[in-house]
């Protein structure tokens, strides 16, 4: 059952900043809404939560319609983006808050409290104020806040992003350990793909208000299904060109073989999408000539920039283990690359 | 190091001459002034405790202190409780009607004091709006007196006069209360009443504080109020003060009650700061 939103709408002023979007969310799944500023990640997120209406469609929660339910009376809670912590109580306090407000028995409440700090490892910190706790404690008071409250669902407004790179890695590891602890639904809004990647059961892709794409990590990464999504995620080599038959796209590279598809009518103008990582050195069913233009060391990993002989305004990408000996080339050395054709997705422009 | 070490210094000394000069100098002297004594409009310089002790043994001076003190504690309570709501229902507009009604809220501040004194002195009189409305409404069948040069009248009016004092302060702290924090609070169930009771009021308590210092203050300072509108039950240590200045020709005595009430507006800002430092935010 879980979640459910039905051609979910939102516009401002005449002005539609959410098209009618339609969304399921099974219950203990980690759903992550990602997408770049303005792409209406956060509108959806405060749809869900109660504290915007919405212009059109409705919600429901395992089957009830909960669209016109203020958010004090939704089974949800959120983890806002400035923690939102209330700067004059106490840690201990601002856990206990929900309890006390929904008058919860205090023996009750006072066990639940001390076991949710416990698991988010607040315990000795519990009498300090706000203002006494680095960034990443207060994210934990945030997060205690909202799950000793025992939601259905726990909503995550880009909890991550005033985080430093380090402490980011941390808490994303931390979140989802809790998640997998408690077996609370989490929807995370988020503007970074590794992130997205990293924690999700599933990534709705969003841009300009509307849904580009719903699946797994690994769908979204490796079968992206529309030109924002392939270009989102990573440097994508993207191609473009002409369908040719089921199995090979005409491009200026000349014609290129795909896996077999049916999907697309011949002559269809399309995008070959290749992951970086999907190209190798040397020749193969296919062969792209071209010269090395640029190279980045990065330890694990070592970065190539090709421009391809046969269209020079065409660069492709190309990944390289840094521990390969063959990845050491100089600016100018010609190369020929190849790739798996069951690596190469076809995206309908 | 040394050169400009000394510069600084110099610079410091610099800045400090202007609030000596016109704040610390002059209050020094009235409190020298105080330990004199006047005999026949004459001052002699010679140092005493005549007027403090006249002062404390003295009913009519000390019951019209305590008096005056009592009367500020209810303009303060008055305003507060009336400045509170006004303030939070400014807050709760949206966009430009919020900075419109708060601009109207602090207009009269731009308005000349006499004017504003006698503008309510017409209202509350015999004749005045106040009862005309009365009458009207079949509320007294006779004008009232109530209203008029009494205790009653200087509380009215010095709560109309200050009300800008507070509403301005509360509005501030009101402003400064991120809404995430009140989304937080419905968030994790609480109804508008529980936010306002725990997390709106508390947050605005500083602003609370300062709003009731500034009324306080004021209030205690006054001698035009109880003079144009309190006849003679509305007497306070104000008019005395200015008595001694303006009628009796008793500085130095005048200077001790100044002194005393100076030393009772510090007392006041110590327990307001005192009160706001016990919050930690």
């Amino acid at each position: 059952m879980g979640l459910e939103l039905r051609n979910v709408s939102k516009s401002y002023a005449h002005q539609e900043v959410l098209h009618p979007l339609s969304l399921e969310v099974a219950n203990g799944e980690f759903l992550t809404l990602l997408g770049p500023s303005g792409s209406g990640k956060t509108t959806v997120l405060r749809l869900i939560g109660g504290f915007s209406e919405v212009s059109g469609g409705r919600i429901f929660f395992e089957g009830k319609d909960i669209t016109g339910a203020p958010a004090n009376r939704r089974p949800f809670n959120t983890v806002f983006q400035d923690y939102a912590l209330f700067p004059h109580m106490t840690v201990v306090q601002n856990v206990g808050y929900g309890p006390l407000v929904q008058r919860r028995a205090p023996e009750a409440a006072r066990k639940l409290i001390a076991d949710t700090l416990e698991i988010v490892g607040l315990s000795e910190l519990q009498d300090r104020f706000p203002a006494q706790l680095s960034g990443g404690q207060k994210q934990r008071v945030a997060l205690a806040r909202a799950i000793v409250c025992e939601p259905q669902v726990i909503l995550l407004d880009e909890p991550l992003a005033a985080l430093d790179a380090t402490l980011r890695r941390q808490m994303q590891v931390f979140l989802k350990q809790i998640q997998r602890r408690i077996r609370t639904t989490f929807i995370f809004v988020t503007h970074d793909q590794d992130e997205a990647i990293t924690m999700s059961d599933r990534i709705v892709v969003m841009s300009q208000g509307r849904i580009e794409q719903v699946g797994t990590p690994r769908e979204i990464y490796f079968q992206p299904r529309t030109h924002f999504v392939a270009g989102f995620f990573g440097d994508n080599n993207l191609i473009p060109g002409t369908l040719a038959g089921p199995d090979a796209v005409d491009t200026a590279l000349g014609r290129l073989p795909i896996a077999a598809s049916k999907q697309h009518a011949s002559g269809a103008k399309v995008l070959l999408a290749i992951r970086p990582e999907s190209l190798r050195l040397g020749a193969g069913k296919v062969s792209i000539a071209g010269e090395v233009v640029e190279t980045t060391f990065g330890g694990a990993l070592t970065k190539l920039l090709l421009r391809c002989k046969k269209a020079p305004d065409i660069t492709l990408n190309m990944r390289l283990a840094g521990n390969d000996r063959a990845s050491v080339l100089d600016i100018g050395t010609p190369v020929t690359v190849t790739y798996n054709p069951a690596d190469a997705v076809v995206i309908e422009e | 190091m040394m050169p400009r070490l000394t510069a600084r210094w110099l610079i410091f000394l610099l800045m400090a001459a202007v609030p000596v000069a016109l704040i610390v100098a002059p209050i020094g002297s009235f409190l020298l002034i105080s330990f004199f004594r006047a005999d026949k409009h004459e001052i002699i310089r010679e140092l005493t405790l005549f007027n403090y002790i006249n002062f404390f043994g003295n009913w009519t001076y000390l019951g019209t202190y305590l008096g005056t003190i009592l009367l500020c504690l209810e303009v303060v309570a008055v305003s507060v409780l009336v400045g509170y709501p006004i303030a939070w229902f400014i807050w709760q507009q949206k966009g430009s009607r919020r900075y419109l009604m708060l601009l109207l809220a602090v207009v009269p501040l731009f308005m000349s004091y006499i004017v504003k004194l006698y503008t309510l002195r017409s209202m509350l009189g015999l004749n005045g709006l106040v009862n005309q409305m009365l009458l009207s409404l079949g509320i007294l069948d006779k004008p009232s007196q109530f209203f008029l040069f009494n205790q009653r009248a200087v509380l009215i009016t010095m709560v109309v006069i200050y009300l800008p004092f507070v509403i301005l302060p509360i509005f501030l702290a009101l402003e400064r209360i991120p809404r995430s924090l009140l989304h937080a609070s419905i968030d994790l169930g609480a109804g508008a009443w529980d936010t306002f009771r725990r997390i709106v009021l508390p947050l605005s308590f500083p602003g609370t504080v300062a709003g009731a210092l500034f009324v306080f203050v004021l209030a205690l300072g006054d001698f035009i109020t109880p003079q144009m509108v309190g006849g003679t039950t509305g007497f306070t240590i104000g008019r005395v003060i200015f008595s001694q200045f303006g009628l009796a020709f008793d500085w130095p005595f005048g200077a001790a009650m100044a002194a005393i009430l100076f030393l009772t507006a510090l007392a006041g800002i110590l327990m307001a700061g005192f009160a706001i430092s016990r919050q930690k935010v």
